[in-house]
């Protein structure tokens, strides 16, 4: 009988491993889950990048009309603004509410005013981990869409 | 003993099958965020693949390496993983060239239109000559004639009358004649109608009210020497100002849609004065707001905001007046032409002139008429795919 219990020393031994093994999972398991929610910011943050990247540079690519002010772009009947953190196209929002856009400038980089060049500047931020930001600044010409020759 | 372990097979299983779900996520957002950044290389690399392609394909036609014998053409090819396809056809006398170039998640596709005129594609055309009234008109050509400069305006007008009359697009062509001196005037012909290109007159009845207009006595066969024996005199008042010449052809092409949508617009000024004056009614229409110019250089900013296009600044943020699409050739009678006068032409003209005698008017009209009737082309680019949004 007396073989088949453990003693108090094994008790204790087991407890004080278990423990350990105990708070080192859950502090691999903390750090393992708040990386994976900080990438999964990350990850919305590019792919609002790279959208906004897309969007506005085939625009303004292939625009008839440019102009621009102070957080607002217009490319042809399209109208680009900042409104309360999130960038709208003709008053609909195309950036998520969970991403927070800081800035939207415009530059104008024209060496012609045939083409117009327009350097934009998107700076954002996640709403709930303000540490997660990401910014994109792009130059884009307008192309030559009527060329003469004699 | 049998169920020994038992527990231990259960939490080994819950912890695999914990560990498959945990990867399985995480491996399936790894490669929807592998997708869409390929999306977005995609859409970069097919939209900069079409335009290069498209761009090779106008340089090979402008060069004469690819000729209308070429066409139609079919053919694809892939760079990599880019598959590009290349269409062009013909349709009446436009060459159309649409590039695809499409990856796994985008396609791009680019369509350039380019119209060839002249050499039998010359469909319609508006010619406006605006013909200087002013008094030194009367001075010596320096022909050993004896002739003044506005008889060798008056020849070299009839000559280019003539030469569009018997060519092919005689009947193409809508033309009207101004006159400017201090201000301008579409000129008049006999019976008191404007000689306007929307006149409906044929190129012989301009012609007529050309002649009549400068032969003294009016129709007699000799050129009027002078604005008091032309008709400049009942039109415009005396001295120059070059800038309401620009401005009257401006006003009728702004107003007056092209008779076609290829309709070729040219306008031909002729000059033997420095810009010297003005009138209240010389407007800089400085783009986007008017403003009013002013000042002693004002006659010769006139001219340069007249003449220069809406797409070119022609001083600090003002664009020109001319539409774009309308081709300007000046031509000055000066003997010392003066440096700032040329200068304002030639840059803002499509081409420019300046005949030491007056009697070079003819042979410089001539080659304008050359300029004008020889082929060119506009081509225009376009984006087809992504569809562009209204």
């Amino acid at each position: 009988m007396n073989e088949k219990g453990l003693t108090i020393v094994e008790m204790i031994i087991g407890m004080t491993i278990s423990v350990i093994i105990l708070m080192i999972s859950t502090s691999m398991m903390v750090n393992i889950f708040y990386k994976d929610t900080k990438s999964k910011q990350s990850e919305i943050l590019s792919q609002v990048k790279n959208d906004l990247q897309s969007e506005i540079t085939v625009g303004v690519r292939w625009a008839e009309t440019l102009s621009f002010s102070d957080n607002e772009l217009v490319v042809d009947n399209s109208i680009y603004r900042l409104n309360d953190g999130v960038i709208e196209k003709n008053g609909e929002a195309i950036t998520p509410s969970s991403v927070y856009i800081e800035e939207f400038e415009i530059d104008d980089f024209s060496t012609t005013l045939q083409q117009k060049s327009l350097r934009v500047n998107i700076a954002m931020r996640h709403r709930d981990f303000s540490s997660v930001s990401d910014s994109l600044e792009v130059v884009v010409s307008q192309r030559k869409m009527e060329i003469e020759e004699q | 003993m049998i169920n020994k372990g038992a527990v231990t097979l259960i939490y080994m299983a819950l912890v695999t099958l914990i560990s498959v779900l945990i990867l399985t996520v995480g491996y399936s957002r790894f490669m929807l965020s592998l997708r869409r950044s390929e999306a977005f290389a995609d859409t970069i690399e097919t939209s900069y693949r079409a335009e290069s392609e498209i761009n090779n394909l106008l340089a090979q036609l402008v060069g004469g390496y690819l000729t209308e014998a070429n066409f139609p053409i079919s053919e694809s090819m892939a760079f990599g993983d880019t598959r590009v396809e290349i269409e062009a056809r013909i349709e009446d006398n436009s060459q159309i060239i649409d590039v695809t170039a499409s990856r796994f998640f985008a396609v791009n596709k680019i369509r350039a239109v380019r119209v060839a005129y002249g050499s039998g594609f010359f469909n319609d055309a508006e010619i406006i000559i605006a013909l200087d009234c002013t008094g030194s008109m009367g001075n010596s050509s320096g022909s050993s004639e004896g002739t003044s400069r506005l008889q060798e305006q008056t020849k070299a007008v009839l000559g280019f009358i003539d030469n569009l009359a018997v060519s092919d697009y005689a009947g193409n062509v809508r033309m009207g004649v101004a006159v400017f001196g201090r201000n301008s005037n579409w000129l008049r012909s006999v019976s008191g109608q404007q000689v306007r290109p929307d006149a409906g007159m044929t190129v012989a009845e301009v012609r007529q009210a050309v002649y009549s207009g400068f032969t003294y006595p009016s129709g007699s066969g000799n050129l009027a020497r002078s604005r008091s024996q032309s008709i400049c005199d009942e039109l415009v008042e005396d001295y120059t100002n070059i800038g309401a010449g620009f401005n009257i052809m401006n006003n009728y092409f702004e107003n007056n849609p092209p008779p076609s949508g290829n309709a070729k617009r040219v306008e031909i000024l002729i000059s033997d004065g420095e810009p010297n004056t003005y009138i209240r009614e010389s407007v800089c229409l400085n783009r986007p707001t008017c403003v009013p110019c002013s000042g002693n250089s004002f006659p010769l900013d006139y001219l340069k905001c007249t003449l220069a296009d809406q797409n070119t600044e022609w001083t600090g943020g003002r664009t020109g007046m001319r539409n774009p699409l309308v081709d300007s050739y000046v031509v000055t009678v000066l003997h010392n032409p003066p440096a700032a006068v040329v200068s304002a032409i030639q840059t803002y003209s499509t081409e420019y002139y300046n005949a030491i005698y007056a009697y070079q008017l003819s042979e410089i009209l001539d080659r304008i008429f050359e300029s004008i009737s020889t082929s060119f082309a506009r081509t225009t680019i376009s984006r087809i795919i992504p569809i562009s949004e209204e």
